[in-house]
């Protein structure tokens, strides 16, 4: 049920036209726009989602995003009958993936949203963002906290990059606890 | 203007001159590019799926989206070797194209890390 609470995020954000386009002389293909699921899109060319060597921009915040939005899910499952017993409904709505870039994302709206009402929209913000593939909320960000976007550009999915994010948005002390607690 | 929004077929959005000029493999259905030898879903699979779809949507509902539509056939669970051997060892799920790839868990509840 985790997994595929995950993956089913990852597909209903994936909005990427797969265009095939021709240059003016009619010979040299062009992609007219990026391959995207959810935030994440890949800057090169279709077949880089296959890649195992690319990283997609955004491919850190994007797994937050999507992670998020699976835990939601796996909530509103309880809500309409899960196929689970009480005690493993327990467990899947407590465990997380890319827990360290889910704490960025929290923290960074918390700051950039500070009132409680202005933070709950702007985490329904995120989401139709997220679903529709628009890149507005970034600069939203930005706006609130200039170089977010650079930062959440190059954060790829590993921990480590998470570790070196939170740095780089001065959030030592949130890298401490986790390098302290170990991959 | 074009929808922005699709499932099941690809929308094309580029300039009209460049429409009569497009590759006709550009529109179509998702295509499943693992080719991978999926599991027929037992009856747990199957209900994990459409009740994950439908809280989905309650979701979707609540952001004032309209539901999703994701036909079950775009979800592939996979057993361990043949997920290792055609999309890799390291993750435990995946996604490309429109679909997505989970491993059988021998447990009902997969959860891992918290």
């Amino acid at each position: 049920m985790h997994d595929l609470t995950h993956e089913l995020s990852h597909i209903v954000s994936y909005g990427a036209l797969q265009v095939h386009g021709f240059d003016k002389r009619g010979k040299a293909e062009v992609h007219r726009k990026p391959m995207q699921s959810g935030f994440a899109f890949w800057e090169w060319s279709p077949s880089d989602m296959l890649s195992k060597e690319k990283t997609p921009a955004f491919a850190g915040w994007n797994e937050a995003v999507t992670e998020l939005m699976a835990h939601l899910v796996r909530k509103r499952l309880r809500k309409i009958g899960s196929p689970l017993g009480e005690e493993e409904q327990d467990g899947l709505e407590s465990s997380f993936v890319y827990y360290p870039h889910l704490m960025i994302l929290q923290r960074l709206i918390g700051e950039c949203f500070p009132a409680a009402g202005e933070r709950d929209e702007a985490f329904k913000e995120l989401y139709r963002a997220y679903l529709k593939g628009n890149y507005d909320y970034l600069d939203k960000l930005d706006e609130r906290r200039p170089g977010v976007r650079e930062i959440l550009h190059g954060m790829g999915a590993e921990f480590d990059d998470a570790m070196k994010a939170m740095r780089a948005l001065g959030y030592d002390d949130l890298a401490e606890k986790f390098e302290a607690a170990g991959e | 203007m074009p929808k922005e929004r699709w499932f099941d077929e690809a929308v094309v959005e580029a300039p009209k001159e460049d429409r009569g000029r497009l590759r006709k493999e550009s529109l179509g259905p998702l295509p499943e590019v693992w080719n991978v030898r999926e599991l027929e879903k037992n009856a747990f699979e199957r209900e994990s799926y459409e009740k994950s779809l439908a809280a989905l949507n309650v979701l979707l509902g609540e952001i004032g989206l309209p539901p999703a539509s994701v036909s079950s056939g775009r979800i592939h669970i996979v057993s361990d070797e043949e997920y290792d051997r055609s999309i890799g060892s390291e993750s435990r799920g995946s996604a490309a194209y429109g679909h997505g790839y989970v491993r059988r868990q021998e447990s009902k509840n997969d959860s891992c890390m918290t």
